[in-house]
C-alpha cells in the first residue's frame, strides 16, 4: 500500500480530485470575471462594441438563466453518460462562447455567445457538475472532504482569477483577455479525462463509480420521487434563499456602502475578503458535513447569516465593521454547497445526484435573479436598501427553519436497488 | 477522522493554485510599459546611487529592499547597475506587501523630474 492509498485514495482518485478542482477553479474564476468586461465591451473605447450597459447586463442575465436551466439538463446527461463527457462538452461550449463573443457585432449575437453559450458551458463544466461527480465517483468516506476541497478551490478561483482577468484586460484588451480565457477553458476536456471511469483501477469501480444506493430505477421515477418528497422541496427553498443573498450582496453591497459614505476601496476589500474567507468556509463546511447532521449544519449556517447581517445593520457602519462583515459572510458564502449536495445524495442515492442537485441549483439561480432584481426595484421605489437587507435576515431565519424538518435518510418508498454503472 | 496528511495535501493544492495565479499576475505586470511599484533588492548598490537614478522611491523596507516605481527599461537599468532583483508588482499585491507609497524614503526623490530612459 503506497502513501496515497493509506489516505483512502488511490493515485487515480487523487488525480480525479485534483483535475476536478482545477476545472472548478478555472470555470468559476473565469465566470466571475465577467463583470470586468462591462465597461471595456459596452463603453465607447477603441475596441468596445458601444451598445451600452443594458445590453451587456441582459446578456449576463441570460447567461445566469442558461446556467441555471442548463444545470438539471447537464446533470441528467451526466447521470446517463458519465460526468466527464458533460464536463468536456461544457468546456468546449464555454471556450467557444468566450471566443465567439469577441466576434459578436450586435447585442443579439453577444447574448447568444457570452450569454447562452457561456451559460450552458458553465452548466456542464462548472463546479456544480464537478461536485456532483465527486459525490458519485469517490468512496463514501472521502466524499465530504472532496466536496469541501472542490468548493474551496472554486472559491479560490473567484478570488484569484478576477484580478488576473483585470490584468489580462489591461495588458491585451478585453478581446485578448477573452481569447486567453478561452484557451484556459479549452484545457477542461483534457482535465475531464481524469474523471473517466476507465481511468480508475478495476478494484475501484464497484465502490467508486457505481452509485451505492438508489430508490429509483429511471430518471422519471427519480424526479417523481424527488418532487413528491417534502424534504426535497424544503431543500430547494433553502437554496433559493442562498442564491438570493449571494446575488444581492455581490451586486448591491458596493453601491449600498457608497451610499453610506464607505469608500469604494473598502467595498472592494470587503468583496475580496468574502472570496478569501469563502475558501476556508467551503473547506470547513465539507469537513463538518461528515461529522454532524447536514441539515443541522445548514440550520447553523443560515442562522449565522441572520446574526451577521443583523449585526452589520444594527452596529455603526465603519470601515472595520464592513471588513468584518465581509470576512464572516465569506465563511458562510458557499459553505451551504457541500451539505446540500450530500443531503441530495443521502435522500435519493447517487445515481441521479447530478440531475437532482441540478434542480436544487436552478432554485438557487432563481433566488439569485430575484435577489438582484428585488434589490434594484426596491431601491428605485424606496431610495434605500433597508427593506431588502431586513428581508434577507427574515429569509435566513426562514431557511434555517425549513431545514429543521428535513429527513436525512434514504427516500423511504422503495428498498435500495443495485444500479448500472454510469460508464 | 481524516488523516492530518490529507488536510496538508489539500492546503498544498490551495497554496499551489494561489502561487500559480499570483506568479501569472506578477508576470503580466512585468510586461506592462507603464510605471509600476517594483520590489528592488540592491545590497551592493549605495543608497545614493539608487536614489540618483530617477524613478521615485516609494518605500524603503529593511536592509537593501526598496519599493521603486519603475518602467521595464528602468528595471533593466537597475539590474545593469547591480540590483540583484527588480520585479514589478501589481498594485494590490504591492500594497499588501508593504508598499504604501505615502512615506518616501527621500522626499527629494519624489520631487525630482521623472527621467524616463
Amino acid at each position: 500500500m503506497n502513501k496515497s492509498e493509506s489516505l483512502g485514495l488511490s493515485r487515480a482518485l487523487w488525480i480525479l480530485v485534483v483535475c476536478g478542482c482545477l476545472i472548478g477553479f478555472l470555470a468559476f474564476g473565469i465566470r466571475s470575471s465577467f463583470g470586468l468586461f462591462v465597461d471595456p465591451v459596452s463603453g465607447n473605447g477603441a475596441d468596445a462594441f458601444g451598445f451600452g450597459r443594458e445590453a451587456f447586463a441582459f446578456a449576463l442575465a441570460i447567461q445566469n438563466l442558461a446556467w441555471g436551466v442548463g444545470q438539471p439538463l447537464a446533470g441528467a446527461i451526466a447521470d446517463r453518460y458519465g460526468p466527464w463527457r458533460v464536463i468536456a462538452g461544457g468546456g468546449v461550449l464555454f471556450s467557444l462562447g468566450l471566443l465567439t463573443m469577441t466576434m459578436a457585432s450586435d447585442p443579439t449575437s453577444f447574448t447568444l455567445t457570452a450569454g447562452i453559450l457561456v451559460g450552458l458551458g458553465m452548466s456542464g463544466a462548472g463546479h456544480n457538475t464537478v461536485l456532483a461527480a465527486f459525490g458519485q465517483l469517490l468512496p463514501p468516506e472521502r466524499r465530504a472532504w472532496a466536496l469541501g476541497l472542490g468548493t474551496a478551490t472554486a472559491s479560490l478561483g473567484q478570488f484569484l482569477v478576477v484580478p488576473l482577468g483585470q490584468a489580462f484586460i489591461e495588458g491585451y484588451g478585453w478581446a485578448g483577455a477573452a481569447v486567453i480565457m478561452a484557451i484556459a477553458v479549452a484545457s477542461t476536456p483534457l482535465l475531464a479525462l481524469a474523471l473517466r471511469p476507465r481511468s480508475l483501477k478495476a478494484g475501484e469501480t464497484p465502490k467508486a463509480v457505481t452509485p451505492t444506493t438508489s430508490t429509483a430505477p429511471t430518471l422519471n421515477v427519480a424526479l417523481g420521487q424527488a418532487f413528491g418528497y417534502n424534504s426535497y422541496w424544503l431543500l430547494l427553498s433553502g437554496f433559493f434563499v442562498c442564491g438570493f443573498q449571494l446575488a444581492f450582496i455581490t451586486v448591491h453591497l458596493p453601491p449600498y456602502l457608497n451610499d453610506q459614505g464607505i469608500s469604494a476601496s473598502t467595498a472592494s476589500w470587503a468583496i475580496a475578503l468574502i472570496g478569501l474567507f469563502n475558501v476556508i468556509g467551503g473547506y470547513a463546511s465539507g469537513m463538518l458535513s461528515s461529522r454532524m447532521p447536514r441539515r443541522m449544519l445548514l440550520v447553523y449556517i443560515y442562522l449565522a447569516r441572520a446574526i451577521v447581517t443583523t449585526a452589520f445593520l444594527v452596529l455603526p457602519l465603519t470601515n472595520a465593521s464592513t471588513l468584518v462583515f465581509g470576512a464572516f459572510m465569506g465563511l458562510l458564502w458557499l459553505s451551504t454547497v457541500p451539505p446540500t449536495v450530500q443531503l441530495v445524495g443521502v435522500m435519493f442515492g447517487n445515481r441521479f445526484l447530478s440531475t437532482l442537485f441540478g434542480f436544487v441549483f436552478l432554485s438557487h439561480q432563481v433566488g439569485a435573479f430575484v435577489g438582484v432584481w428585488a434589490g434594484g426595484l426596491l431601491f428605485a421605489r424606496l431610495g434605500s436598501y433597508d427593506l431588502v437587507w431586513w428581508g434577507s435576515v427574515g429569509l435566513s431565519i426562514f431557511a434555517a427553519l425549513v431545514h429543521l424538518p428535513i429527513r436525512e435518510k434514504l427516500y423511504p418508498r422503495a428498498a435500495p436497488t443495485p444500479t448500472p454503472s454510469v460508464a | 477522522m481524516l488523516p492530518r496528511r490529507l488536510h496538508l495535501l489539500s492546503l498544498s493544492l490551495i497554496l499551489f493554485l494561489t502561487a500559480a495565479a499570483v506568479a501569472a499576475w506578477i508576470a503580466l505586470a512585468s510586461l506592462r510599459d507603464d510605471p509600476l511599484p517594483s520590489l528592488v533588492w540592491a545590497p551592493d548598490m549605495p543608497d545614493e546611487a539608487l536614489l540618483a537614478l530617477g524613478p521615485p522611491v516609494l518605500n524603503r523596507l529593511s536592509g537593501s529592499w526598496w519599493w521603486i516605481e519603475t518602467t521595464p527599461l528602468e528595471r533593466d537599468k537597475l539590474r545593469a547597475l547591480g540590483a540583484r532583483m527588480a520585479v514589478a508588482m501589481p498594485q494590490p499585491i504591492a500594497r499588501m506587501a508593504g508598499c504604501s507609497g505615502e512615506l518616501p524614503v527621500d522626499p527629494d526623490s519624489l520631487r525630482r523630474p521623472r527621467q524616463l530612459p
